[in-house]
């Protein structure tokens, strides 16, 4: 190529001129210019290195189907790699640089690998790797990945915002060339809620390659001041339709780089948006395809209607001595406004004819035709090409510097597969149209193969989509110019092509050829689907846009089918690729995912607590008074438990408020032990099944009246637990008159442990007598103070005296102040989730670690709760044979019996005499340092659990090399009898 | 005595800001609730309840699950085929419920405290809540005196379109603060002003 901008037309604005920077150099472009224009405009040629061979490349489209040209923009966090310069909207201040070269593009040491191609054929890393010996692939795979991709990106946090939209519209329009801007017309002015979407910064589609003083123009401008006038449409410029979903809906990628925008100021860099629509409307256009012939990848070879588009849009002559060469009628166009703009052209039409006037026309400007002419190959980067001319085949050769190809257009029609409908092949057309579209869906203009009368086509599209959406305005007449430019006439089916040495580019992107697709064939890869992996064609970021349709083509003609009966691959989204933040959005950072705070959150950070995640929520893991460190704070807590009083937040534990009628008989129901006979003003500790018989969670439910039940659960299982109630309650057992409400949310929750704890509550709360004959162990009472509401619990879970008090949440805070503030001659300290953990270790209660849903009761020796006469969800299932085997592992405790070793949770359990590999007899659930016993102990599932009470074990932690030895003995380490709790 | 304390306390901004474009088109805040009582009603019980509920409410309960009944000073909102939602700032609402509805044919729940009330409102306030929830909050769609329960952030609350350009939305208390700092975060683009119409309840 060669040429330079042209000193007027185009739809750039010279009035603008923007400044950019690219590798070394500092540029000027204009407002209008893609950075693919602005760079030829520059005298840019050399855009980028093969991706294999590290052949030189150039632009050859003007749009996303551009395979060649893709840059890394940015610096730092910013720097984004592959970003095709053909959709890049040029703006001040973007930098950029060519990608996959080494040392540098220009001057590029790999382009050895052209000379070793032979090698590097298709799948050749299935072959040439894979010896000397077995495993030698992981020797060469670091180089290989080294050597692979295009462009790279950086370490560096990307500083930039992105967003999520949700939105709702009548018509959703994808595409803003003719048929597209015509159907959202014609559906605003029926009335309908429009959205319009279209991936270029400026509308139009094909009309902006078409001259700007033609008449089309002129249309486009109507419509496009219409649908500014309509008030219920709305245009999204520089926005992607990525993919189609079932019931309609979209997501869309806007991009808002050209803006520069600014992350502090909250503004986005690119908004993913969904959308839901009534009616979609395809106007996606069709895209260009290339011939194949010998080295068509040379620098200077481009689509013919890209040529047009620069000429028109850009104002760049692409080179003084053109050659074009077509199956079809539409790259006569740009021979024709080439030679206008002054050029030497030559075209090369493959048919014996064209369609009617237009060889007069090409005699009247200029144009040199030769029919029957085939391209046989490029010539240098870039002096001529070779071709044969007529049924003689003769060999000539015409210099050239600009070769714009035409091998016909395929619909752009990979939106309307997403939902699934194969494409069709259309032998008339000679290419794939959308498959049958679902209700509420339409097709317009060039995507359905109609590339005449694209605003008829449109409007009614746009037209019917409005009437299905349901509204019944009307849609007036078409608008139309007075005449279409659009050549028409079928494409002649393109054949093999001739080759007089150098490779014929299928894919350019992933560097397949046509030898590749032989070869795939000959290796028995026939299908398309196993072409394309085995070759890699169409997996590159173009996703085969240019390439898909004549591998078919070449595929079809290997095996001696029809292309129908080849098909295409699957087409699914993205339609171009997304930046992984724009799919993050904002949840990134803190918001990565909710949190969940207790209301005494805010006191705990206040205070001295280290907090640690417990699911969602952020719960006190020790606090600072305690120790430095966790592993010392929560012994100095524990301690504080076991010999005074602590105080800990429990508010995250699940809360359920049952009512009802049959409240009593839904517990009886859903737990294994007995609820129907709970007093009022008692709480029991109750398990609860899976219909498997698995354990679901754990609990204590209290009866605060006839018919009112305060249920609580597992943290962990808070949600799964409500799910199943509400879940028994609305398909199961519709008739029973119970009411559930998660009131997790409502109370604060905190627990007074320890031999002072009655002594401490007495002075906290002298309103309510704590006397062990008024609140015995697991009686319940509530009360107010001036006007709140207090619900107290005597309940343990550490194996020492203990009361859960409960307050309303928004008073949880005043509560927690006032427990700590007037028991604190007593020596009250807050206590984390570490030793309340570890103190339930000791005295043997099973937790999340142990209630992960593979266990059944007996497992968890907690077999003899269950009720042997009334009916619960499990009961059955109980009873299955696995479930019942004496072998199967359940719960016991270990101490570990060497002084200066510690026990690991998951550590595989083994015995003595067995060697510590495999599945073993069982594992390690949870482990602490007991300050009773003054060594590391355990609970853990065991084959055959307390049978081996006394018995040494190995506990085998594979993932440190370490075993230690341990001893089985009852999971109660701490009071067995429970005395310490009746005090 | 025992003071509340709202659950945003320590997330809500010290001020406003300006948005991306400069200027302020949305005002954040917090409302207060009031009480919130949830009332569910047994299989067969709803004939029972009607005349007691609308004793108490000044009004039947609603039918709509779409759209709030304001009766008298309550908020009424069906949430459900047997529950509902009584919002309101009358004192004493929820034992006036519980004295009044038959037990054996409704349950009532105090949900005071157990949820925040996050206030959206200005020009940008459909803007925004389109950044956040996935519903068509178009005015010829979600119109004033609307409700739905949707989740923002994946959390789920009620969204409630109180007037024409405020919006309402009760989120669980506990992630209220994380559902607040998403807000205001996506309204950071449009910059905004603070609102303070929360009140401490008053010292017990």
């Amino acid at each position: 190529m060669s040429g330079a901008r042209l000193a007027a037309g185009g739809r750039i604005d010279r009035s603008r001129p923007l400044a950019f920077r690219f590798e070394t150099r500092r540029l000027t472009g204009y407002a209008g210019d893609t950075l693919a224009s602005a760079l030829l405009a520059a005298g840019v040629r050399l855009f980028g290195r093969s991706f294999k061979y590290h052949r030189p490349r150039s632009v050859v489209a003007a749009g996303p189907e551009e395979p060649n040209a893709l840059l890394t923009l940015g610096v730092g966090g910013r720097r984004t790699p592959n970003i095709p310069a053909t959709t890049t909207e040029l703006y001040e201040g973007l930098v950029c640089e060519r990608q996959n070269g080494w040392p540098s593009v220009d001057f590029d040491l790999l382009t050895v690998n052209s000379w070793i191609g032979a090698l590097l054929s298709a799948g050749f890393y299935y072959k040439t790797f894979m010896g000397p010996r077995r495993g030698s692939w992981m020797f060469y795979e670091p180089f290989i990945r080294r050597a692979a991709g295009l462009g790279r990106a950086d370490h560096l946090p990307d500083p930039d915002r992105y967003h999520t939209r949700h939105a709702f519209t009548d018509v959703l329009v994808i595409g803003a060339g003719p048929a597209g801007l015509s159907a959202a017309v014609a559906a605003g002015r029926a009335g309908a809620r429009v959205l319009l979407v279209e991936q270029d910064f400026e509308l139009g589609g094909s009309l902006l390659s078409a001259p700007v003083a033609g008449p089309e123009e002129q249309v486009r401008r109507a419509l496009l001041a219409e649908l500014e006038s309509l008030p219920r449409v709305e245009v999204l410029r520089r926005t992607t339709a990525l993919g189609l979903y079932d019931g309609r809906f979209a997501a869309l990628l806007e991009r808002h780089e050209h803006a520069s925008p600014d992350p502090a100021l909250g503004a986005p860099r690119e908004v993913l948006v969904g959308v839901r629509a009534r009616a979609i409307v395809y106007a996606t256009g069709a895209i260009e395809q290339p011939l194949l012939f010998g080295d068509n990848d040379r620098p200077g070879v481009m689509l013919a209607g890209a040529v047009r588009a620069y000429l028109h849009r850009h104002a760049l002559l692409l080179g003084r001595r053109a050659v074009i060469a077509t199956n079809n009628d539409s790259a006569w166009a740009t021979a024709l406004d080439l030679a206008a703009a002054g050029a030497e052209v030559t075209l090369l039409d493959e048919r014996p004819a064209a369609s009617a006037g237009l060889a007069e026309r090409a005699r009247r400007g200029g144009v040199e035709v030769r029919h029957s002419s085939r391209l046989l190959r490029a010539i240098g980067a870039l002096r001529g090409v070779e071709w044969l001319e007529g049924e003689s085949h003769s060999r000539r050769r015409t210099p050239c510097e600009l070769l714009g190809v035409s091998g016909g257009w395929s619909p752009a029609l990979h939106l309307s597969s997403h939902t699934g409908a194969r494409p069709a092949y259309d032998a008339a057309l000679g290419c794939f149209v959308p498959g049958p579209f679902p209700a509420g869906v339409f097709g317009a203009g060039s995507v359905m193969g109609r590339h005449a009368g694209p605003w008829a086509d449109g409007h009614q599209a746009g037209e019917s989509a409005a009437r299905n959406a349901g509204a019944s305005g009307s849609a007036g007449d078409a608008v139309r110019p007075s005449w279409e430019a659009w050549p028409g006439g079928a494409a002649l089916s393109p054949r093999n092509p001739p080759r007089r040495g150098g490779k014929a580019f299928v894919d350019f992107q992933n560097d397949v050829t046509t030898d590749d697709l032989a070869l795939a064939h000959e290796e028995g890869y026939e299908a398309v689907e196993h072409a394309k992996r085995y070759t890699t064609l169409g997996m590159g970021t173009d996703q085969g846009k240019i390439s898909n349709l004549n591998a078919a083509r070449l595929l079809a003609g290997l095996r001696g089918i029809e292309i129908q009966d080849a098909g295409t691959t699957t087409y699914r989204p993205p339609y171009t690729p997304v930046s992984i933040g724009a799919l993050a959005g904002r949840s990134v950072g803190r918001h990565f995912r909710p949190i969940r705070r207790t209301p005494l959150h805010d006191w705990h950070l206040a205070n001295g607590a280290v907090m640690t995640e417990a699911g969602p929520w952020l719960r006190p893991w020790y606090y600072r008074w305690a120790g430095a460190d966790a592993g010392s704070a929560y012994l100095a807590e524990m301690r504080q438990v076991r010999e005074q009083v602590g105080l800990s937040d429990v508010s995250s534990l699940g809360k359920i408020d049952v009512q009802g009628p049959d409240a009593a008989e839904f517990l009886d129901r859903v737990y294994v032990n007995g609820f129907a006979k709970l007093p009022i003003g008692k709480a029991r500790y109750g398990v609860m099944l899976n219909d498997d018989a698995t354990v679901l969670d754990d609990g204590t439910t209290a009866r605060f009246g006839e018919t009112r039940y305060f249920m609580t659960t597992t943290t962990a299982h808070a949600a799964d637990v409500m799910s199943w109630l509400e879940f028994l309650l609305q398909t199961a057992w519709c008739d029973l008159r119970v009411q559930v409400v998660s009131v997790t949310d409502a109370w604060a929750g905190m627990s007074v442990a320890g031999p002072r704890a009655r002594a401490a509550l007495e002075l906290a709360l002298p309103e309510v007598s704590l006397a062990d004959a008024a609140l015995p162990h697991m009686a319940v009472r509530e009360f107010e103070i001036a006007g709140v509401p207090v619900r107290i619990l005597r309940l343990s879970f550490s194996g020492e005296l203990a009361y859960e008090v409960y307050v309303p949440a928004d008073r949880g805070v005043a509560m927690w102040t006032r427990i700590l503030e007037r028991a604190a001659p007593l020596g009250i300290r807050p206590y984390g989730l570490e030793a309340l953990a570890s103190l339930r270790i000791e005295k043997g209660h099973v937790a999340g670690l142990e209630l992960d849903q593979r266990n059944t009761l007996d497992d968890l020796g907690l077999g003899k709760l269950a009720s042997r006469t009334k009916a619960y969800v499990g009961r059955e299932l109980r009873e299955r044979p696995e479930l019942t085997d004496p072998e199967r592992w359940s719960l016991v405790g270990l101490e570990c019996l060497e002084p200066a070793a510690r026990l690991r949770g998951g550590a595989i359990l083994f015995a003595r005499d067995e060697t510590p590999a495999g599945h073993g007899r069982g594992y390690i659930t949870s482990v602490t340092w007991s300050t009773v016993r003054g060594k590391p102990i355990a609970l853990g599932l065991y084959r055959g659990g307390l049978r081996h009470a006394g018995e040494e074990i190995v506990c085998a932690y594979p993932l440190l090399g370490e075993t230690v030895r341990a001893r089985i003995v009852s999971p109660m380490f701490y009071d067995p009898a429970g005395e310490r709790l009746h005090v | 005595m025992f003071e509340t304390r709202s659950a945003l306390a320590s997330v809500m901004p010290a001020a406003g800001r300006d948005g991306a474009a400069g200027g302020r088109r949305l005002r954040l805040g917090e409302a207060e609730l009031g009480s919130l009582t949830q009332i569910g009603i047994y299989p067969g019980g709803a004939a029972m309840v009607a005349a007691p509920a609308a004793a108490v409410l000044g009004g039947a309960l609603p039918e709509s699950t779409v759209a709030v009944s304001r009766l008298g000073e309550h908020l009424a909102l069906r949430i459900a085929a047997d529950q509902y939602w009584i919002r309101s700032h009358s004192a004493g609402l929820t034992a006036r419920l519980r004295a009044s509805l038959p037990d054996h044919a409704a349950s009532v729940t105090s949900l005071d405290g157990a949820r925040s009330c996050i206030v959206i409102e200005g020009a940008a306030a459909r803007g925004l809540l389109g950044q956040l929830v996935a519903v068509d909050v178009d005015p010829a769609v979600f119109g004033v005196g609307h409700f739905a329960q949707v989740p923002i952030h994946h959390v789920g609350g009620l969204l409630h379109r109180a007037q024409a350009l405020r919006y309402e939305f009760i989120a669980l208390r506990t992630f209220a603060a994380s559902t607040f700092e998403v807000i205001e975060d996506a309204a950071r683009y449009y910059g905004y002003d603070l609102l303070d119409e929360h009140q401490e309840k008053g010292k017990s």
